[in-house]
């Protein structure tokens, strides 16, 4: 018995690529834009959703990604906007494989907007493409002002970052001009938004912001 | 913790090839990982010899090489290296940063144990 070296240069997730493409195609062919939310568990993603779909003008579905529970689905459905809810059942990200599943399963011809709520970790998920326009970063501000530099490849990747639970600022010793301007440094393209899902404070920017990109896939 | 889902995928990928080319037993799997991919090289490890009992990748040992990131000013074509990504040319300013190197998951090569009258 003797050993040979045998070359194999394949991505490690090439079946997992295959279905974020199939993803991406089938999303190009019917002008939907689709968003990848990312943050800790506690962020304020869910908050987020539904501020935006109480408020946007565009007509949306969500992809809800939770370890347990539909809870946050059923927040969304209250919301009167179709939502399938996965449960990972301990896994800590979204994988495509799972995510073109349920996308195939909302009723897409009425839909310009999916967004995709991934499992509350700042990690596992930047890891992951599901076949999305863009990942959004959301962090709130009781997080600290260090998460942008701890957690590099989701900051330095996305097209969007959110901070949340701006009303907190004089409460938590949140430095917002280091933590913008960590942003800024590992990711010059990233838009930038401030909001109290609360009160709904900012919300209106985030939501232009995905009206624009709609636009550019749009006109793509 | 997204070491165990690499594994799988891992697996899933190389052990079709394996059956196809009766290839019975993998000595070393070699693997390039960037930095930024966030992989914790004794976590897979760990995860790869528990999924690989009764596989023909049982024993086998995980050779992984570390890629360091690499950016390239898409402006004026300035390329450096760092701990953590760049968002903006150091030498220009321009913000069209390119990361040429450091997100690689990448299966470079197996060592197989092939019977002598095989070798080929």
């Amino acid at each position: 018995m003797t050993t040979k070296r045998v070359s194999v240069f394949k991505s490690v997730l090439a079946a997992d690529e295959q279905y974020a493409q199939t993803i991406r195609k089938e999303m190009v062919e019917r002008e939907i834009l689709v968003l990848n939310l990312i943050g800790s568990p506690g962020a304020g993603k869910t908050s987020l959703l539904e501020e935006t779909l109480k408020r946007c003008r565009f007509r949306s579905a969500v992809v809800e990604g939770d370890i347990a529970t539909a809870r946050d689905a059923e927040r969304i459905a209250s919301c009167g906007v179709p939502v399938i809810q996965i449960n990972t059942r301990g896994g800590c990200h979204l994988e495509a494989n799972l995510v073109l599943k349920a996308m195939r399963s909302l009723p897409l011809e009425n839909v310009d907007v999916v967004f995709i709520e991934n499992v509350g970790n700042l990690v596992c998920p930047a890891e992951f493409d599901l076949g999305e326009d863009y990942k959004v970063a959301v962090c709130s501000s009781a997080e600290g002002s260090d998460k942008p530099l701890k957690y590099p490849h989701l900051f330095h990747e996305c097209g969007a970052v959110v901070l949340t639970k701006k009303d907190l600022f004089p409460h938590v010793r949140f430095d917002r001009d280091l933590f913008w301007s960590d942003v800024q440094g590992l990711n010059g393209k990233a838009s930038r938004f401030e909001v109290n899902n609360l009160s709904g404070e900012g919300i209106e920017g985030w939501i232009e912001q995905v009206e624009k990109w709609l636009s550019l896939k749009r006109r793509s | 913790m997204h070491e165990m889902s690499l594994v799988e995928a891992l697996l899933e990928s190389l052990l079709p090839i394996c059956e196809e080319n009766r290839w019975k037993r993998v000595e070393r799997v070699f693997l390039r990982i960037g930095t930024l991919r966030q992989v914790i090289p004794e976590a897979l490890v760990f995860c790869f010899e528990t999924a690989a009992v009764g596989t023909p990748f049982a024993g086998a040992k995980l050779e992984i090489q570390d890629v360091p990131i690499r950016q390239k000013c898409g402006r004026c074509g300035v390329e450096w290296g760092g701990e953590i990504p760049l968002g903006r040319c150091g030498a220009c300013g321009s913000i069209e940063v390119e990361t040429i190197s450091g997100i690689e998951l990448e299966i470079e090569s197996l060592e197989v144990a092939v019977d002598d009258d095989e070798k080929s």
